[in-house]
């Protein structure tokens, strides 16, 4: 899926909203990025020590159970987390060498939609029930671009058309009630790439859809990102949609990222203890019998995070090191694992062993 | 591997026999023949006016017998949930029968559809709102024995829902605690554990797992499982996740617009489907290894589910089914005319060319997925070296 | 849209005449006989009662005193037309624009055109008053939620809302209009600047309650999905608070302002009690008092009348609001 030969029209562009881009800059990174909100109960870190990069015409999945943090990340990246309670209290999030957490208001404002865009779960709820979908997708470039309106509203029908929704001249004065899922979806998706970003988030696209309709959705996201050439970011909490789209996967664990790496590797060779579990769990669509392994317990509330490595309680390889100290994210020392991989465990080399 | 389909299949038939042999004596604990439930749809706010029917069921044949798992999938809407209502009497059906230990559900009286209340219990997508917020949980778990009186006496109670919260892997200690004090799979082994109270011998699940955590899915799951090998419980498991239902069903039915699509036994549906909205279904469904991502092309259906109000003429499928454009264009250069037979001619569910029933006029194996044994999915011991 | 209102225009008709229905039996219930009331201590001669009974339907059921009265059946002669040998003056009810006369022989439609205008004067200013203080203050508050602003508008509300109009009405009059001499006392007139005061009155508790409701909703609002879309599109603060927000939060707002706005109209019985207006909140309690069945059955019939109207213009602006009820 990196094979694609299209790059994003913004990547040729020497200034993001007036700053300087750095040439040879990663297309987004993210640096040890900590969010915590603040709540009656007590602070939650929602976030804690995030890294992670993505490329052009790269697809990165986070995977996480729900509560992991993987919004939180996303909404970080964008610059809309909830504040109050939330905030982002350390880190950095460079778009092509740019930190947009040091970037005055009005010049990140440029940024969002424009050169990253991100898409949600529940698109019945994320888009504004008032307003007609034309009206929605054209606002982009009206308030972007100060597209006039009758100019706004014909960009708007062809990109309904682009993400395939059937005779879009006549549903673009619909209202997002009148459409089913994955049509509504569909807008979404049409909206957020009005613009042409270099970044398209998507958190969960599919998970509120069916199965047959989320193979459509997916392989749309597919051949868009290989027509634009963007980055993907896909935060699911399902490994078969990663296993299917994703080059590279980040695993999200109590706010932190617990192991990254190229697709192939992570499900072959797992070196967190926390991704085989994920994978011991699962009941696969092409495996039959046997008995499933679940993790015992259930993810840690965010106020009372365990002690030393977040997962210990829920760990069979746990030992007192792992009560004591919380372990890095490092390259796990193994021969069978290259040096793309990172894990925050203290025995992920003996794990590799032991496979 | 068994990826040779000859090989698989001479290790499944073995399996399949003897699973013949072993039940085929069992009278079925629940069958449920013709079951029809529409809806009527209204306009008007002063006079209400009936414009139509939503034909949420429509025809829908099936039997359980004891210690056996149904597992019932379909994308949603397609009539799951309403079938579960329906043959617990939630909804009235429009019409049909279900034979429960060979009564009808549907006609018998009030006092016996209370004691069938009691032998087939049910478990809900959301743990939480279906526990009532201010009992306790062993409140909660004594309710159906003050329902239905002279279970158990009221002294010996609270011991077994003591023992209950332990079956299901609770702490017996946190029996005076409310359902928002648990996490949301304790509160799906709180529902499991109210359904035991009563020894049901059916327990309808609808949904059960899907609003949970892969991590603590597996959990209830095998939890489920435990409980059907311990006291043969039978299963109606309805999902719409395909994995799970393979997991956890002896036989599957696939719904598609408030009817039965295909119907047989795991390997049946699974390996050998002839339907060819089952095959756009597996096909659909990711697989959650990068290695065995779906070596054939995929099957993408056009489209979303048509409203059951109006359903399409003749196969409910039509509109999406792409055999049946397949066929069309085919005939088109060939002068043909079989997708008439799909427009004018409701399909049968029954058997055709195959060893299971399939409700299409042209049904044809398709091998969709390579089937692994779990005791090839190889992860690392409990032990580090 | 147009279907929708013709829809919600004929489900008044049996609201209508069910309402009135209502109140005419419940004031013709009323105890005591009107007619000796109206005379007050003194023996009415019997003649007078015939002819006032005559007038007034007295002698028919009650379900066609309500058919006269409403406009549906023809009047009969009165004795007098009879004694002139001329008919009757026909249909000649509420619908045809007759609300009939008071005990003591005036039009009740010309009390009415007396009273109304300086009621809806009083109850306009009042509205036009809470909507702008109580949006106002609602939206500050909810967009600075927990800053100094949101705890006073929580605070004073809270108060206005705890205070009996009465109670508040004559400290108004007492501080205001006594002490500082800042508006008058008495509103008699009913001219505009007397009016202001009153206006105050009338609406501070739906001010108080509006001010409420907007900063919920809007709170509420500005945590929905569709408002962090918004931000994500890089849409300026101004244009994701007035084009995606507050649209939205007006909604419930829209619901309570139509209900209020026949609250108003008729809950000015105490405002007009203190301030002397002689409006229609006055002319009920009179005729209350003196047993004047027609004055109060025109006057209530009249406030069914306006909560129609206004309810209707809510449901309208509702289904311009929020789209999706337009199909329900
Ligand atoms: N708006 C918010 N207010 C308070 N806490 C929040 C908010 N959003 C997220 N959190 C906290 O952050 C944690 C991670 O949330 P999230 O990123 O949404 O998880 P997920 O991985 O399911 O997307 C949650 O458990 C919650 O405690
Ligand atoms: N109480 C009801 N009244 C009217 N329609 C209903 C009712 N319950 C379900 N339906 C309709 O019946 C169809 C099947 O619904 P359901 O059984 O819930 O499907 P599933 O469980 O497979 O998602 C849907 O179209 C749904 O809208
Ligand atoms: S650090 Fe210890 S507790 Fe944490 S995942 Fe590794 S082995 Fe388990
Ligand atoms: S009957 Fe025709 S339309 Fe229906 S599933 Fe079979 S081929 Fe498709
Ligand atoms: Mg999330
Ligand atoms: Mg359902």
């Amino acid at each position: 899926m990196t094979t694609t030969t299209s790059v994003p029209s913004k990547l040729s562009a020497s200034t993001v909203a007036g700053h300087d881009v750095d040439p040879d800059a990663p297309l987004l990174q993210v640096e040890d990025l900590r969010v915590e909100f603040t709540m009656p109960t007590g602070t939650v870190v929602a976030n804690d020590r995030v890294n992670y990069q993505l490329d052009a015409g790269e697809t990165l999945a986070i995977l996480g159970e729900s509560g992991s943090g993987k919004s939180v990340s996303a909404q970080a990246v964008m610059g809309i987390i909830d504040s109050p309670p939330g905030a982002i209290t350390g880190g950095a999030v460079r778009y092509r060498g740019i930190d947009l957490l040091q970037l005055p208001e009005k010049d990140r404002r440029k940024v969002r939609g424009d050169h990253i865009s991100i898409i949600f779960q529940d698109a019945l709820t994320a888009l504004n029930p008032v307003y007609t979908v034309g009206f929605q997708i054209a606002e982009m470039l009206r308030v972007h671009r100060g597209t006039s309106k009758s100019e706004a509203r014909k960009v708007a029908v062809d990109l309904m058309d682009r993400v395939k929704i059937p005779s879009a001249r006549e549903r673009l004065d619909a209202y997002p009630h009148e459409f089913s899922g994955g049509m509504r979806q569909r807008v979404m998706i049409a909206m957020s790439l009005a613009l042409d970003p270099a970044v398209l988030i998507a958190d969960e696209p599919t998970t509120a859809l069916d199965v047959t309709v989320q193979a459509q959705v997916m392989d749309l996201l597919a051949e868009l990102q290989a027509e634009t050439g963007m980055g993907l970011i896909l935060i699911t909490h399902d490994l078969g949609v990663v296993a299917e789209v994703a080059d590279r996967v980040a695993v999200m664990y109590a706010g932190r990222i617990v192991e990254t790496g190229e697709i192939d590797d992570v499900y072959h060779t797992p070196t967190h203890p926390y991704t085989i579990g994920l994978m011991e769990s699962l009941p696969q669509l092409d495996v039959k019998g046997g008995r499933l392994r679940p993790i015992p317990g259930s993810p840690p509330d965010l106020t009372r995070r365990p002690s030393g490595c977040a997962f210990h309680p829920r760990c069979r390889f746990a030992q007192q090191v792992c009560v004591d100290k919380d372990p890095e994210l490092r390259i796990p020392a193994a021969s069978m694992v290259d040096d793309d991989r990172l894990a925050a465990c203290h025995f992920s080399e003996e794990i590799v062993d032991a496979q | 591997m068994p990826s040779d389909a000859t090989d698989a299949e001479q290790q499944m038939q073995p399996a399949e026999q003897q699973m013949t042999v072993d039940r085929s004596g069992d009278e079925p604990v629940l069958e449920v023949r013709n079951l029809v439930k529409h809806f009527p749809l209204t306009q008007g706010i002063v006079f209400k006016r009936t414009i139509g029917q939503i034909q949420a069921v429509d025809d829908v044949s099936f039997s359980i017998r004891p210690g056996e798992t149904l597992g019932l999938v379909g994308e949603s809407g397609s009539g799951k949930s309403t079938v579960a209502r329906t043959l617990l009497r939630l909804h009235e059906p429009t019409g049909g029968e279900a034979f429960f230990q060979g009564q009808d559900l549907f006609t018998m009286s009030n006092k016996d559809m209370r004691a069938a209340r009691r032998d087939i219990q049910m478990i809900f997508q959301d743990p939480y709102s279906s526990l009532n917020p201010r009992m306790t949980v062993g409140d909660i778990i004594a309710e159906p024995w003050r329902i239905h009186t002279g279970i158990l006496p009221r002294n010996e109670q609270r011991d077994r829902v003591a023992e209950l919260l332990d079956l299901v892997g609770l702490n017996p200690d946190h029996i005076n605690r409310f359902p928002h004090q648990f996490s949301g799979g304790q509160r799906q082994r709180i529902g499991v554990a109210r359904a035991l109270a009563v020894n049901p011998s059916v327990i309808i699940a609808d949904e059960p797992v899907s609003a949970l955590d892969v991590s603590v899915q597996a959990q209830v799951v095998n939890l489920l499982e435990d409980i059907q090998a311990e006291f043969g419980i039978a299963f109606l498991f309805i999902a719409h996740d395909l994995s799970v239902v393979r997991h956890i069903a002896d036989r599957v039915a696939v719904m598609y617009l408030g009817k039965i699509i295909e119907i047989g036994t795991e390997e049946q549906i699974y390996d050998r489907p002839t339907h060819p909205y089952t095959q756009a279904l597996l096909s659909a469904a990711p697989i959650a290894d990068p290695r065995r991502r779906a070596a054939s092309e995929r099957i993408l259906l056009q489209g979303d589910l048509p409203s059951p109000s109006n359903p399409p003429s003749g196969c409910r499928f039509r509109t999406r089914c792409w055999l049946f454009n397949q066929m069309k264009e085919e005939d088109e250069a060939t002068g043909g005319n079989r997708t008439d037979k799909c427009i004018n001619e409701p399909p049968e569910l029954a058997e055709r060319d195959y060893d299971h029933p399939s409700a299409c006029h042209y049904p044809q194996e398709r091998h969709i997925i390579e089937t692994v044994d779990r005791a090839e999915v190889t992860t690392p011991g409990d032990d580090l070296p | 849209m147009f279907r929708y209102i013709i829809r919600r225009i004929l489900q008044f008709i049996p609201v209508f005449f069910g309402a009135t229905f209502l109140i005419f039996a419940m004031v013709f219930a009323i105890p005591g006989d009107p007619i000796q009331a109206l005379a007050g201590d003194k023996p009415v001669d019997p003649t007078t009662k015939a002819v006032l009974e005559d007038r007034y339907n007295l002698e028919d059921p009650l379900l066609e005193q309500y058919g006269k009265y409403i406009g549906l059946i023809p009047q009969d002669p009165t004795l007098d037309q009879e004694i002139a040998g001329e008919p009757g003056d026909g249909f000649a009810g509420v619908l045809q624009g007759e609300f009939g006369y008071s005990l003591n022989r005036r039009p009740v439609s010309d009390i009415m055109a007396d009273a109304i205008p300086k009621t809806a004067k009083l109850a306009l200013m009042a509205f036009v008053f809470e909507i702008v203080l109580g949006i106002s203050a609602g939206v500050i508050a909810g967009l600075r939620r927990g800053s100094f602003a949101d705890n006073l508008v929580l605070v004073s509300t809270l108060a206005v809302i705890a205070i009996p109009v009465f109670v508040a009405g004559y400290a108004a009059q007492l501080i205001v209009g006594v002490r500082l001499g800042w508006a008058p006392v008495n509103a008699a007139q009913a001219t505009f600047g007397q009016l202001i005061l009153p206006a105050m009155v009338l609406g501070a508790t739906s001010l108080a309650y509006i001010a409420r409701l907007t900063r919920t909703s809007l709170n509420e609002n500005l945590r929905a999905d569709y408002v962090k879309t918004a931000t994500a599109k890089g849409l300026p603060r101004t244009r994701v608070i007035g084009r995606h927000t507050l649209r939205n939060s007006l909604i419930p707002v829209i619901t309570y302002l139509g209900i209020d706005l026949g609250a108003l109209m008729g809950g000015a019985i105490i405002t007009e009690g203190i301030f002397n207006i002689p409006g229609i909140g006055r002319t009920v309690f009179e005729g209350i008092i003196r047993s004047d069945g027609p004055v109060v059955v025109g006057v209530t019939t009249f406030l069914v009348v306006i909560f129609m109207i206004s309810n209707l213009l809510v449901d309208v602006m509702y289904a311009w609001l929020d789209p999706r009820i337009r199909y329900e």
